[in-house]
């Protein structure tokens, strides 16, 4: 008889997105250092009761947030949601693992990864949407506010933007590299083109 | 139910591809085709389903893409589609695009605006896919039974250089789609990545 193995899989995901999906599925997980220092930073954004202490207050959250941008995405993922534990590695621009068709809570596995992945894909849009909004406001309130506090703002949405993108080019290098890799073991020339926000590889054996 | 003549259902499209006819095209997926051949590669776009598309927005979307040589029309079966199919290859001409036809028809099959199509391309292939003749090392074709032909004289000179060729499209959220004629390990490892 033979074996059957089950991939289960999720894209390189933006941490914070993901983390507030973990939660909003009722889970938990060990959130890195990171995530703790952005909430706190928020907190004092939001607790700031004069200019000059909202100015400072973005400019750390701006700080923390380039940090989450730039930063290696994660190697390994656990989560917990229902008393189910979910262990992702990263692998070639996703996390995944690979079970045994009897993995006990197979299909319970499979449900938590579903219900994180679908609440991460709302969680993006509402801060994209929150980004746009904000930058909208800002720049209706331009004339009321100083330089400096323009400035301050603008850094911390640019960075907010910035962290939310980074997940998406890491996965993009990281699929490319693979594709380039087994391309060229299969024996075919690669041309490659970018065109707007897509790469195109044009393949070709002879 | 009917489709009006100025609406086209389009399974999919890609605005620079570089693999289905020559140089950079804008290639349009019809979606719905009947003849479903044995093997098909394409078994997505056999359904009347799809994104019905108005034929002037589709030319305006076209007018406006730019560093594009041509179109190329494939599916699904482009010509179970002939009147609509019909008006966008008129336009694109007028344009000074070239015209690049999939069908699975004969030539002997065609209708009168079926024939209308294919007598306005530049070079159009004809023929059901054959799956015990397939061959990936053609170009632009899947089985070898597929005829190519030059109804116009923009492409007669052209020499057509067998080669097996495999577009992929890589899109900013890391997605892979992949188009063209890939051998059976290909299509297996495009699943892992």
């Amino acid at each position: 008889m033979s074996t059957a193995y089950v991939q289960v899989e999720m894209p390189i995901t933006q941490i914070h997105c993901l983390d507030e999906a973990i939660k909003m599925a009722g889970g938990t997980w060990q959130r890195p250092e990171i995530l703790n220092q952005i909430a706190k930073a928020r907190e004092n954004l939001v607790m700031t009761d004069n200019t000059v202490n909202r100015i400072d207050a973005n400019y750390q959250l701006a700080k923390l947030l380039k940090q989450l941008a730039t930063s290696e995405p994660l190697n390994s993922i656990n989560f917990t949601i229902d008393g189910i534990n979910v262990q992702l590695a990263r692998s070639h621009g996703r996390y995944a693992a690979q079970l045994s068709g009897y993995t006990p809570n197979l299909s319970q596995i499979k449900s938590c990864i579903s219900k994180v992945q679908s609440n991460y894909q709302v969680g993006v849009e509402k801060l994209k949407e929150s980004i746009t909004e904000t930058l909208k406001q800002l720049e209706e309130q331009k004339d009321i506010l100083s330089s400096e506090q323009l400035e301050g703002e603008r850094t911390r949405l640019q960075n907010e933007k910035l962290a939310l993108e980074s997940a998406n080019k890491q996965r993009v290098a990281e699929v490319t590299k693979e594709l380039e890799q087994k391309l060229s073991a299969s024996g075919f020339e690669i041309r490659k083109r970018t065109i707007g926000k897509k790469i195109v590889y044009q393949a070709v054996r002879r | 139910m009917t489709i009006p003549n100025d609406t086209l259902r389009v399974g999919n499209i890609s605005e620079h591809s570089t693999i289905y006819g020559p140089g950079v095209r804008f290639v349009i997926w019809t979606q719905g085709c009947t003849l479903a051949c044995k093997g098909c590669w394409n078994k997505q776009f056999w359904a009347k389903s799809g994104t019905k598309m108005q034929v002037n927005s589709l030319i305006a979307q076209i007018t406006s893409t730019e560093g594009i040589e041509g179109i190329t029309l494939l599916g699904g079966e482009p010509l179970q589609q002939a009147e609509p199919v019909l008006k966008i290859i008129q336009a694109v001409q007028k344009l000074g695009l070239s015209v690049f036809l999939y069908t699975g028809y004969d030539v002997e099959e065609f209708n009168e605006t079926m024939q209308a199509c294919f007598d306005n391309s530049d070079i159009a292939i004809t023929g059901r896919y054959i799956l015990e003749k397939r061959d990936t090392s053609l170009r632009w074709r899947g089985s070898t039974n597929q005829i190519v032909h030059y109804p116009s004289e923009l492409y007669t000179n052209l020499k057509i250089e067998e080669r097996n060729e495999v577009e992929f499209v890589i899109n900013e959220e890391g997605g892979v789609s992949m188009f063209g004629y890939p051998d059976e390990e290909m299509s297996l490892w495009i699943d892992k990545i």
